[in-house]
């Protein structure tokens, strides 16, 4: 309550403050010459000042303005109007449409330009297109709408940062592959859920040179530019939106049996099968060992037996004598032994909430915008959640006519709770793992039965109730066979996780006109951001009990400038018009972490290590670094009567990541355009209104590995109580410097028919030379390799992107936009010493030869089942023992398919090729009927494979008994058997090492379509209603995001990595369907 | 003037940003440069310690995991004599060390591979780095760290050559073990760079043995986990012993004994000190220190105290995979059973009678073994016997009942790598196999020390290789038990050319694992990872190891 309150303090605050200016007020409309519609969103300015509105949804505006002034109405895609005031208080405007001047302004690298003018590729998501998402970090909002652009892995864990994002292929093979990220013109490498969505104008995303070589350090993997909001009205707007939702689990779980009888059954049958087919033994020995040797390998038997009964029959079925749930007297008490649900206990749905104020007002030497923002998402996992408040301020003030100053500062404040260790690693106390992989036989609590003889759940001596952590000495007096010593539900309710992360950037720049021009800027940029980060296991379950719980606190906190000089000279000689920039740009990060881990607290409610006992010295550091970059730049555009443009640049810069005489590079592009609607030959064709074909090559550079790579380097570890020993670490490589991508790109941008079909066709070729090259050398050398630059690749492919209005008239449109991207990832050139006589070398499980494609798998290849129901895979005779190789290489790939061998020892590895998608895209419609507006996307790839590790795992049979206890996929039950012989699921059997190793079976389709967001909005017709004096917009919406997905699996998630779907479930990205509205004063 | 103003503000501003930028980054925690490193005062012994400091402690595999089989060289004493059949391993669940237990994922692309070479050769880099910091002819101040680094690469290299070799030295000098890397070797060489045969690898042990001699001399050092010319005396009997050179053998295990002393009973079988504490029998050990990593982090269950000692309070601590996790590590039976009751080190084991017992005299019974018996008990339930016979006791946690109490002290325990009881046995082999009367007489006094009542000629299992004899039989039967858990088992069946019998009457090995192998099994011939093969393109491998289908036929003794 006391936050809505102060909401609404804040909002009525900030229209005291707008209803201060004062003017002449005029109103109107603005229409569509063509229709008669209203034109939304026009901008309706004071010319000669900033003074200026924007019209709402109907083209309705209102307007303070000098009574003697001169209206400026423009928008885009129409011809821009002065209509001068005269004292007038109705002045409504007919805006002729002009398709041929696009004049859609871009942010490009230091400054904008229009999008004809534009000879480069970019993308661009505006505030528009983000308004009718709900995403907590803006890049999941360009999944499928930026094409040639791919996102992989985002979690759904709240506050969580990005995905894998990829821009046109994969940029690098060791160096990083992520796109650059410039916030407001300097680098921003913290994570974007920092920036709510709200602020931001839009998103570009910069895929070839001409657009991204001024970055050219760094901006190889491409770019993407985040523009927050500025003031842009004159009457100043308050804009409110709040928006509530839920957070629900998207992902879908693979078919796995969960019914406890079916598990056992299934076990049995592993072990029966071992003793009876494998063994030869009768079928009663059989029977009664796998009985026996079941319940020592899964410890839990929840069934009550008749005594002198087994549990499974000799038909493979439960005993029908069998009941559910089992009590039995250990340590003097009843304990009494059930099953849970350990997936219906660990999600549930989770609250998500939205609050954004924003101001935007200027005067004519001013314009100001102001916002604050709350977001409160609770995620779907008990214990997890994030928060955010953050607020903005950006202001620009024109001092003298000559000189200009402008301040952006925004801070934010947030908490993310998370569970404890939530990575892919398989700690005790991963909740995603429980859930993915337990039996459905084992209890989340441990129970006994109460005096009239029910089962409850049992507290401890401080009323906690009691979590089996499996552990035979403290619980149900039998080892659990899955993951004894942890319980995730438990760890989840008394230990902490969370962190705790401060941002204030600031930038600032001044403007100064040297002369009419001339043009001086310098933008300065300090970004300081901390992280508390807090982690405590609890004194009253689990392995910290003995010393009375342990608390881990981190604090890291990193300061990073940026500061940008330039020098622009532009000028039009009649039809010639020229802009040249001369800059330099220098960047620095300086990172601090500091850690402490101390153990026997006073109270969990004091999490702070004066309040703990003893201080560890292995859980204790402290550290810093420090990266920086420097550049100077150059850049021209010229262009000839708005018909031929012509851009180049050149940028030289150094990086901190390489020795001082190997850190400068150098990098350059040119890039024209030429609108060939405007040629004269083109007159007759009055149906085009725009066509224009573009190219540019360049080239830029990648320093994303990680530091001190070029010279030795040793570890420190303690070796007395005075002295610290360097080991060897890592070989340095003094030679190592900038990898460069030479980046060109043909396209062609049309509209035709007044818009109604619009789109783009790019191709590009992007060859990345000197690669910076994990070069593997023997581990005889007490290292496993070091860096060199090694090595071309190439990307090449088409992007293609269509708009299509099938229905547009005054009360109905309807666009569905759709693009298709592919591309293609080839090796060109490789190291010698990594190759060696192979042709190739196999890495990562990826076969890597010259003129061969990325990411082409190399392993085992799955050959069905023999006779007997083993697996079978594929050797070549020239690599394998059975043939004529000693010992069976590994390290190339085979060329026959000599025969067929049941022990992978004797098997050959084969590249089985690539594993990128063929095609990948979105596809988006948007439909309005009066007031109302309707949306939906869909992201989509069409081919690749990727490895579905989790159906492995779950398909893999026991093969010692420490196995037991994992859960199975229903898809066993087809497994080959004497009387299932056309199955190519091999047998199931226990102790089957090679039954389901990996091979060539787990690889599968990556095609998927995915229904990623939809809106539904109402505009209030608030003139209609005759509240529009005080209320100018009123939207009521609701919004969807990863609504669903179709994939080749039930369970098999695409979505989630280019190689292999991960053997623990992440954090899946969750649904979230929220209603909000919107209100502008 | 105002375009003067303009222009000065604007070019002022730029040039204060603007001047001289870029700026060299150095590390500044837990990494060094080797610039840094150079610098650092008193650096080469910094270089001698590194040796030594990452031996035990270190997560050296997986820093940034807590793996629990991460824990330094002993971890390789139970991994390698998990593959024979002195242990046993309860291979249910928490089964770190299963894979060499029950013969899977050995093969060179496992990581399961990578595990000996990481570590060794990651020590002998060190080693290397020594030598070659200290030059052709070290100065006197740089005499005793090159000792320590000749010492210890003949060491590691002798470790590498029994486990990756198929016959020992003495039966065939020219089968290949590993490639051999030393300060000169480049990293060009690298990938050229074929395995060393027995003959080849043992000149350079020897060579590298006859410096540290040298070098050593006179070097007094303050704690045996630190080598002296005592250590490079016993390391060349064994050496010598693998060579076959039974005269040398001899001669150096003798020299070795001096100033040593042969554990007595109360030493051997002590409940707060036993197998955890220097003693004046052991010639050189390793010790855990309370704030290494593998003590601090995960519980300290990533150690040695986790997997080898019994006694941990379930109640305040709950930690450790032997006392806590359902994986103890028990003795074989059948040896267990060849022990006589008069021999003291049967104390070390659990009596198998007590599983025949109800809970309440069973926990009376375990009285004999720890003041904890209900400890033993409770978590022998959560194994997959479910017993306790055969359960080690010989290794007990370090600091009394606080050690106990709370694992974090209790596993900060030494573990020895060189006995003096091995150098008497070394002895008297050596001398046998020259004139086996001596010795008989040698190896009788020695066992006299462990069983008043031994007679000679009573611990003749062969193993399938009778060629050895009994003498041979006697001996390695009195390694077996003396020096069960200290890393020697696999390395001696190896070197006897042993097999394997998991599988007979009453047996405790694990069913599906009770492998019996007529001959020294290939598993035993560990498999080089993929990561050298892959680019050093002059090395062989061994042969992806192929575990049995499942429980052999009961060998009758």
């Amino acid at each position: 309550m006391k936050k809505a309150k102060l909401f609404f303090s804040t909002v009525f605050m900030l229209i005291a403050v707008a209803l201060s200016a004062q003017n002449v007020r005029v109103e109107g409309t603005v229409k569509d010459a063509s229709n008669g519609e209203g034109v939304p969103f026009a901008s309706v300015v004071v010319k000669g000042t900033t003074n200026g509105v924007s019209s709402d949804a109907d083209g309705n505006y209102t307007i303070s303005a000098p009574a003697n002034g001169t209206l400026e109405i423009s928008a885009v895609g129409y011809t821009t109007q002065d209509v001068a005031i005269a004292g007038k208080s109705v002045i409504n405007v007919v805006l002729e449409p002009n398709f041929e001047a696009l004049a859609e302004t871009i942010v490009v690298a230091f400054g904008s330009t229009t999008k004809e003018a534009f000879t480069g590729s970019a993308a661009v998501v505006r505030s528009d297109d983000l308004q009718k998402r709900a995403t907590t970090n803006v890049t999941n909002a360009l999944v499928g709408s930026v094409p040639g652009l791919q996102i992989k892995g985002a979690s759904g864990a709240p506050g969580a940062g990005s995905g894998n994002i990829n821009i046109r292929g994969l940029a690098s093979v060791q160096a990083s592959m992520d796109p650059l990220i410039i916030v407001d013109g300097a680098p921003y490498p913290a994570s974007l859920t920092n920036i709510p969505q709200n602020d931001i104008e839009s998103v570009t995303v910069l895929k070839d040179a001409a657009s991204a070589a001024l970055y050219g350090a760094r901006g190889a993997a491409g770019v993407i530019l985040v523009t927050t909001k500025r003031g842009r009205s004159a009457d100043a707007q308050v804009n409110f939106d709040a928006r509530v939702g839920v957070n629900s689990r998207a992902v879908v779980d693979h078919d796995v049996i969960t019914d406890p009888a079916q598990f056992y059954e299934a076990y049995y049958a592993l072990l029966y099968n071992y003793h009876y087919y494998g063994q030869g033994e009768t079928i009663e020995a059989a029977n009664a060992a796998a009985n026996s040797e079941m319940l020592t390998h899964l410890g839990y038997n929840v069934y009550t037996v008749p005594d002198g009964q087994l549990l499974i029959g000799t038909n493979g079925k439960i005993n029908p004598n069998a009941t559910l749930g089992r009590s039995y007297k250990f340590n003097g008490e009843t304990y009494y032994m059930q099953p849970d649900n350990w997936r219906d206990l660990a999600y549930k749905n989770a609250v998500r909430q939205e609050y954004n104020v924003s101001i935007n007002g200027g005067t004519n030497r001013s314009s100001f915008y102001a916002s604050m923002g709350y977001l409160n998402e609770d995620g779907i996992i008990e214990y997890s959640g994030y928060q955010r408040l953050s607020a903005r301020v950006r202001a620009d003030y024109q001092v003298k006519n000559w000189l200009k100053v402008g301040a952006n500062v925004g801070f934010v404040n947030s908490a993310q709770k998370s569970n404890p260790n939530m990575g892919t690693d398989l700690g005790s106390t991963n909740l995603m793992y429980y859930t993915t992989f337990i039996a459905p036989i084992y209890p989340v609590y441990v129970r006994v039965l109460d005096n009239a003889g029910n089962p409850v759940i049992r507290t401890d001596e401080f009323g906690h109730e009691q979590y089996d952590y499996g552990v035979a000495a403290t619980n149900y007096g039998v080892g659990r066979g899955f993951m004894q010593t942890g319980n995730p539900f438990g760890s989840n309710r008394y230990n902490v996780a969370q962190s705790n992360g401060k941002q204030l950037n600031g930038t600032f720049t001044v403007d100064i006109d040297i002369t009419p021009h001339l043009h001086a800027n310098v933008s300065t940029t300090v970004n300081w951001g901390s992280t508390l980060t807090t982690k405590y296991d609890n004194p009253f379950y689990g392995p910290k009990v003995g010393v009375n719980g342990e608390l881990y606190k981190s604090s890291s906190t990193s300061v990073r400038t940026n500061n940008i000089q330039t020098l622009t000279y532009a000028n039009t000689f009649n039809r010639h018009y020229i802009n040249v920039m001369l800059g330099h740009e220098y960047y620095k990060t300086t990172t601090n972490s500091q850690g402490i881990t101390a153990q026997g607290g006073f109270s969990p409610e004091i999490l702070e290590v004066n309040a703990f006992a003893n201080v560890l010295y292995s859980g204790t550091s402290s550290s810093s670094s420090m990266y920086n970059v420097e550049g100077y730049f150059l850049s021209a555009q010229y262009d000839f009567d708005k018909r031929f443009y012509l851009s180049a640049s050149y940028r030289r810069d150094a990086s901190s990541r390489f020795a001082t005489n190997h850190r400068w590079g150098n990098f350059w592009s040119v890039g024209g355009a030429w609108i060939i609607s405007k040629e004269s030959f083109m007159a007759g064709a009055s149906w085009v209104d725009q066509l224009k074909l573009k190219a540019s090559i360049g080239q830029q550079g990648n320093d994303a590995i990680t530091n001190y790579a070029y010279i030795d380097t040793y570890s420190l570890s303690k070796s007395s109580d005075t002295d610290m020993t360097p080991s060897f670490n890592t070989i340095g490589n003094e030679n190592i410097t900038w990898e460069t991508t030479t980046n060109s790109n043909i396209g062609l941008e049309f509209s035709f028919w007044r818009g109604r079909v619009a789109g783009s066709l790019d191709a590009y070729y992007k060859k990345t030379a000197n690669l910076l090259f994990w070069i593997s050398i023997p581990e005889s050398a007490g290292s496993r390799g070091y860096y060199g630059n090694i090595g071309d690749i190439a990307n090449k492919g088409l992007e293609l992107s269509l708009t299509v209005v099938p229905v547009r008239t005054r009360n109905v449109e309807w666009t569905i936009a759709g693009n298709i991207s592919t591309n293609k990832a080839v090796i060109l050139k490789l190291p010698e010493s990594k190759m060696g006589k192979n042709g190739g070398y196999y890495e990562s499980t990826y076969w890597w030869t010259p003129g061969g494609e990325m990411r082409n798998y190399m392993n085992y290849e799955y050959a069905g089942v023999n006779d007997q129901g083993e697996a079978l895979y594929w050797y070549d005779e020239d690599l394998s023992s059975l043939g004529n190789a000693a010992t069976t290489i590994t390290n190339q790939p085979g060329k026959k398919h000599s025969g067929t061998t049941t022990h992978i020892g004797e098997a050959t590895r084969y590249a089985l090729g690539s594993m990128l998608p063929k095609f990948f895209g979105g596809i988006s419609t948007t439909l309005r009927i009066w007031d109302f507006d309707l949306s939906a996307s869909f992201d989509y790839q069409i081919g690749g494979r990727i490895l579905d590790n989790t159906y492995a795992k779950l398909m893999t049979p026991a093969t010692s008994g420490s196995d037991g206890g994992y859960n199975y996929s229903t898809d066993i039950f087809k497994a080959w058997s004497p009387t299932n012989t056309g199955s190519t699921i091999p047998r199931w059997q226990f102790g089957d090492t090679d039954a389901a190793a990996g091979s060539s079976r787990w690889l599968t389709n990556a095609s998927y379509i995915n229904f990623q967001s939809f809106s539904v909005g109402y505009n209030v017709p608030v003139r209609r209603l005759g509240i529009d004096k005080h209320i100018s917009r009123i939207r009521i919406y609701a919004v969807g995001e990863n609504l669903g997905y179709i994939s080749a699996r039930k369970g098999f998630d695409p979505r989630s990595s280019m190689s292999s779907t991960a053997t623990v479930n992440t954090y899946s990205p969750v649904r979230n369907i929220s209603g909000g509205i919107q209100v502008t004063f | 003037m105002k375009n003067i103003v303009k222009t000065v503000l604007a070019a002022a501003s730029t040039l204060v940003l603007a001047a001289g930028c870029i700026q060299e980054s150095f590390p500044a925690g837990s990494t060094a440069t080797a610039n840094q490193v150079a610098a650092a005062p008193g650096s080469f012994d910094k270089f001698v310690d590194a040796i030594t400091s990452t031996l035990v402690g270190q997560f050296v595999y997986a820093p940034t995991s807590t793996n629990a089989y991460d824990f330094g060289l002993p971890a390789f004493f139970i991994r390698w004599d998990s593959m024979g059949n002195d242990l046993v391993q309860p291979a249910l669940t928490n089964g770190w060390f299963n894979s060499w237990y029950c013969i899977d994922h050995l093969g060179p692309t496992w990581a399961n591979s990578q595990y000996a070479w990481t570590f060794y050769y990651s020590w002998i880099k060190a080693c290397n780095n020594v030598i070659s910091l200290a030059g052709e002819d070290p100065e006197a101040d740089k005499v005793v760290g090159a000792g320590i680094a000749r010492f210890y690469r003949a060491y590691f290299y002798m470790d590498l050559a029994q486990m990756f070799a198929t016959k020992p030295c003495y039966v065939d000098a020219s089968v290949e073990t590993v490639p051999l890397v030393v300060e000169t070797t480049t990293v060009e060489q690298l990938a050229d760079n074929p395995r060393a045969t027995n003959a080849e690898i043992f000149a350079q042990i020897i060579t590298d043995l006859d410096l540290a001699e040298a070098y050593l001399a006179g070097y007094n050092r303050s704690d045996v986990y630190t080598p002296d010319v005592s250590c490079v005396y016993g390391l060349k009997a064994r050496a010598y012993l693998l060579m076959g050179e039974w005269k040398k053998a001899q001669e150096y295990a003798k020299k070795a004994q001096a100033g040593y002393t042969i554990m007595d009973e109360d030493a051997y079988t002590n409940w707060e000190t036993g197998f955890n504490t220097p003693n004046d029998s052991w010639m050189l050990g390793v010790t855990y220190k309370s704030d290494d990593p593998n003590i601090q982090k995960n519980d300290g269950d990533s150690s040695w105290g986790s997997w080898m000692c019994m006694e941990i309070n379930p109640k305040t601590s709950g930690c450790g995979y032997a006392a806590s996790y359902g994986r103890p590590i028990y003795i074989d039976r059948h040896l267990y059973e060849t022990v006589p009751a008069t021999d003291f080190r049967k104390k070390c084991f659990v009596d198998f009678a007590i599983d025949e017992m109800d809970a309440d005299d069973a926990i009376d019974a375990l009285g004999a073994y720890s003041n904890h018996g209900d400890w033993l008990y409770n978590n022998a339930q959560g194994t997959d016997f479910q017993t306790v016979g055969g359960m080690n006791l010989k290794f007990r946690t370090a600091g009394g009942e606080a050690g106990r109490d709370n694992q974090y002290i209790g596993f900060v325990v030494a573990v020895p790598m060189m006995r003096v009881e091995e150098m008497y046995l070394i002895e008297a082999e050596a001398a046998g196999r020259q004139n086996e009367a001596e010795g008989i007489a040698l190896l009788t006094a020695f066992a006299k020390t462990r069983d008043a009542d031994y007679v000679y000629g009573k611990h003749t299992d062969a193993y399938y290789n009778t060629a050895s004899g009994t003498f041979i039989n006697e001996v390695w039967w009195q390694r077996r038990i003396e020096f069960w858990g200290e890393g020697l088992a696999t390395k001696d069946v190896k070197r006897l050319q042993k097999g394997v019998i998991r599988s007979y009457a009453g047996t405790n090995h694990v069913t599906k694992y009770r492998y019996n192998v007529d001959h020294t099994p290939d598993w035993m011939n560990l498999c080089i990872v993929q990561t050298e093969t892959n680019y050093n393109f002059s090395c062989t491998n061994n042969p992806e190891p192929v575990a049995p289908s499942g429980d052999s036929d009961l060998y009758v003794w």
